[in-house]
């Protein structure tokens, strides 16, 4: 059986510029794939071209496939994309405090999913949303609905732009560092209601972040994201405990934990290279502490070295079960 | 990178230098050169009547027709340049100089001081600029200097808040707390640290004010308020032309596109130099 | 909504104190004896005197502007000098036309320059665009009033589509409320355009887009309605900009009207009428202006939070 989402050598241009080059991953059902990368990475473009949106921002896809149960996507009409949009494929925004039109009341923006996409009249939409906000935990739903935004926290705004993103019954989620504009309680809080709802409604949930305890906390999967290229991908587990590729590593090493001494923690030299001057060859070269020669030339190939796990060095020798 | 993020790094870079402020720029330098020769460079004295020749068509020895007295209407447009752009820049100046002193004392001293001063300046606020140019030429009688006089105070309170707020913005910026505790007097913080810095956007908006300086010369003129005849204003010509409207429609079409041009030169011309310094201010941030 | 406008128009009650004293002031502020400003040359002394004692001129200046003020209530402002009526019927003849034209020309350039500034935006940074942002840059800075004459010239003198002059016809009032409104219509496009862009990178409006709201919707629904605002703001502070073109239009195509009254009185220097018409447009600014806020709030909630706070 194909899987929920699908992509797979995906290549985004924008102009002269690549900043997505062979990347793919998959999602499955009632599974949270945990999209991981600094900023810059190309995490929110990968976002904007499965909902495709990259128009929008003047990207195109220059190739590749995303596949969405059996539907392509790439090259899909218009109209037939935009009622996936919010039907069948929702988006939840990294920034609560300006993801709602401040000049509409809460209720109306959150009804329009249920009357776009399911048909529903005003008041069934208007059920169905009191509904979604009192799942969100969001009290005194109906008096919330004839709010403004400004009238509400940012927590609450993000409940309801989950809530909006919930409203056209879809079976995929994208949400973009959903919670990085959040103070850390309510951050837990909307995780918490995340992978609630993954597991109750077998949605598929591609959560987008810089945050590897977040990962740790939420993801089933990891894909780790660099300079636009899928680096290293795998389980969760598999992936903390024994990481290959010297980014992830360098990643996981990142993640303040119990019993370390000042000192241990370390950062990784040096920043993400601009679209513009990209490094030829591996592109994590010029921070890599490990590089070679041949890493200054030449990509590495994605390779599998174990179930469900792969990575992209050239360090790291592919499992003799899956050598060509 | 957020989503708004992605708009920014993604829209095409600016585009090359422009050619429009350019152009604008010429034009401008042309008329103030103009303005400056215009003894020499006029064909035609100014005021030279020969009621023979009146409403004579353009043609190679009147370039822009004669009006109703006979008189050369390209050398009175080329005078006319002098006369116009000189009330212009004056009232501009005027009404720049004191705006910056009143705002930058405002700005610095704030308090009751800042605020009686404000609600002063803030009353030209209730008239529109015609409107109180009219309530003073009314007052001081036509004229050049009730012109000059009008229109610095018209735009007065745009400059004193412009200049007050820079101030008050700058004020906070550590900067003035290293003057400060190097042990600068009040005086030289003003002067020395705060002005300098405040002056840019004054100035670029003192350029682009000053078109609509030109127009609103113009406009008294028109009115017969202004520089009065035979003294040559855009303005004045044009109201004396507009009854020749259907006979020698040429006598207020040229003083017009005069004015047109120079102001729109003047608003293309300021465009690219907010553009430039745009431009500069993100050089530095980098 | 109904305490946002009653502490609007409180807030006005200064001003317009202000204004009425500074035209007040005016006869005292133009040099010679204020009496020789209100009475024709050559009155006889009785004739002065009575003027004299109607303004309690031989009184303090506030107890003067009291009188003054209490006249006004009373819709007496005053007795032209030239013409021989009360300034209230003047005023009353010619407020209809200035009105007219006011508001017509605030009416073409609200219309036609959202609609510009929409089209515009649709077809940012193309050929469509540039050409309408160009036409807009020469529109808000071409003198009124030399256009006034270039649009009499083409379409009443060569086309003969409109009356020349007057304001006899309902025609008549085309022209001038063209040529006024295209000042403000070219800054009303400007603006919308800019709105429009600077929403359509909003984080809310990707997130429409995501939802699978048409694009169209996202225009007409969200964007235009955000556009709007600034626009408003723009057309509210630029009501002084409507009412000194129409004061300048008025006199080009010699229509009549408050402006034709007012410069017709400076030239003649008829200060009771003067008076009468500055104060009129003063007030029409300052109604203007109010109307504006009041429209704004309307629209945007937040607008009414902010001014609370």
């Amino acid at each position: 059986m194909s899987p929920l989402l699908g992509v797979r050598d995906l290549a985004v241009t924008f102009g002269a510029q690549r900043p997505l080059d062979d990347v793919g991953f998959r999602v499955e059902r009632g599974e949270i794939l945990g999209l991981v990368g600094e900023s810059g990475s190309g995490k929110s473009i990968t976002a904007m071209t499965v909902m495709g949106l990259l128009p929008l921002v003047g990207g195109r896809v220059a190739a590749g496939s995303i596949r969405f149960e059996d539907t392509e996507l790439v090259g899909l009409e218009e109209p037939a994309y935009r009622r996936l949009r919010g039907g069948r494929i929702a988006l939840i925004t990294q920034n609560p405090m300006t993801s709602l039109d401040p000049m509409v009341r809460i209720g109306r923006q959150v009804d329009r999913g249920a009357r776009l996409h399911l048909g529903l009249d005003a008041a069934t939409a208007r059920a169905r949303t009191l509904e979604l906000m009192e799942r969100m935990r969001i009290p005194d739903a109906a008096r919330v609905c004839e709010l403004h935004p400004h009238q509400l926290s940012g927590g609450m705004k993000q409940r309801i732009v989950i809530a909006m993103a919930l409203s056209g019954a879809p079976d995929l989620l994208i949400a973009d560092e959903p919670t990085t504009a959040l103070d850390v309680i309510v951050q837990a809080q909307i995780v918490q209601l995340l992978v609630e709802l993954v597991r109750e409604q077998r949605l598929g949930l591609v959560l987008i972040t810089h945050d590897m305890g977040l990962v740790a906390q939420a993801c089933d999967r990891v894909a780790v994201m660099y300079c636009g290229r899928i680096v290293e991908s795998g389980p969760v587990d598999t992936m903390f405990a024994a990481p290959r590729h010297p980014y992830t590593r360098a990643l996981t090493a990142c993640i303040p934990r119990p019993g370390l001494r000042h000192g241990d923690l370390v950062g990784i030299p040096g920043a993400v290279p601009s679209v513009a001057e990209m490094p030829t060859g591996c592109r994590f070269h010029p921070r890599c502490a490990d590089a070679m020669p041949t890493c200054r030339q030449h990509a590495p190939r994605s390779v599998a070295i174990g179930a469900d796990h792969a990575v992209a060095c050239r360090l790291v020798e592919p499992a003799p079960e899956a050598a060509p | 990178m957020t989503l708004s993020g992605l708009f920014r790094s993604t829209t095409a870079p600016r585009s090359k230098r422009r050619i429009g402020p350019t152009i604008a720029g010429l034009i401008l330098v042309g008329f103030a050169v103009a303005a400056l020769l215009c003894p020499w460079v006029a064909p035609w004295p100014y005021d030279q009547q020969a009621l023979a020749l009146a409403y004579r068509a353009p043609s190679p020895a009147h370039w822009f027709g004669t009006d109703e007295f006979g008189r050369d209407v390209f050398s009175r447009v080329l005078y006319g340049a002098r006369t116009s752009l000189t009330v212009a820049l004056v009232s501009i100046s005027t009404s720049c100089l004191l705006g910056m002193v009143i705002g930058a004392l405002c700005g610095y001293v704030g308090g009751r001081f800042d605020r009686w001063t404000m609600a002063a300046i803030d009353l030209t606020w209730c008239f529109p600029e015609i409107l109180l140019a009219l309530l003073l030429v009314a007052i001081l009688g036509p004229g050049s200097t009730s012109t000059v006089l009008a229109i610095a105070i018209a735009y007065l309170a745009q400059f004193t808040r412009l200049t007050r707020s820079q101030i008050r913005a700058l004020k906070r910026e550590t900067f003035v707390e290293a003057s400060l505790s190097f042990g600068a007097g009040p005086a030289h913080i003003l002067l020395c640290r705060l002005l300098p810095n405040a002056i840019a956007p004054v100035i670029v908006v003192a350029m682009l004010t000053t078109g609509d300086a030109i127009l609103l010369e113009a406009t008294l003129g028109f009115f017969g308020m202004g520089a009065q005849p035979p003294t040559p204003s855009w303005g004045g010509m044009m109201s004396s032309g507009s009854e020749l409207l259907f006979d020698a429609p040429w006598v207020i079409l040229w003083p017009g596109a005069a004015i047109a041009v120079s102001v729109v030169s003047i608003n293309v011309f300021g465009d690219g130099v907010l553009d430039a310094l745009d431009v500069k201010k993100r050089e530095r941030v980098h | 909504m109904t305490k946002y406008a009653i502490r609007r128009v409180l807030a006005l009650l200064p001003v317009f104190l202000v204004v009425t004293g500074i035209v007040f002031l005016l006869i005292h502020l133009v040099p010679g004896d204020p009496i020789d400003n209100l009475v024709r040359a050559g009155s006889d002394p009785e004739q002065r005197a009575a003027i004299a004692r109607a303004y309690g001129l031989d009184r303090s200046l506030v107890e003067q502007y009291l009188t003054w003020m209490g006249h006004l209530a009373q819709g007496d402002l005053g007795t032209a000098i030239v013409q021989r009526r009360p300034v209230a019927d003047l005023i009353a003849e010619n407020i209809g036309y200035s009105l007219a034209l006011g508001g017509s020309a605030l009416a073409f350039s609200a219309i036609v320059g959202v609609l510009a500034g929409v089209v515009a935006a649709s077809f940012q940074d193309r050929p469509l665009d540039r050409m309408l942002m160009g036409a807009a840059l020469i529109g808000s800075t071409v003198p009124s009033f030399w256009l006034g004459l270039l649009m009499i010239l083409l379409f009443a003198v060569e086309l003969g589509w409109v009356p020349v002059s007057g304001a006899r016809h309902w025609t008549s009032v085309i022209l001038p409320a063209a040529t006024v409104g295209l000042a403000g219509m070219a800054l009303v496009a400007r603006v919308t355009r800019i709105a429009m862009v600077q929403t359509a990178r909003a984080d809310f409006v990707t997130l429409l887009h995501a939802n699978g709201v048409s694009r169209f919707a996202i225009q007409s629904r969200h964007l235009l309605r955000h556009a709007l605002v600034p626009v408003l703001t723009l057309l509210s502070l630029r009501i002084g900009l409507i009412v000194g073109g129409s004061v300048t239009v008025e006199y080009v195509f010699a229509r009549p009207g408050l402006g034709s009254l007012l410069i017709r009185a400076i030239n003649q220097r008829d200060y009771p009428v003067i008076q009468g018409c500055l104060l009129m447009l003063a007030v029409a600014v300052m109604l203007g202006t109010l109307i504006g806020d009041l429209l704004q709030a309307a629209m945007d909630p937040r607008q009414r939070e902010e001014q609370r706070s």
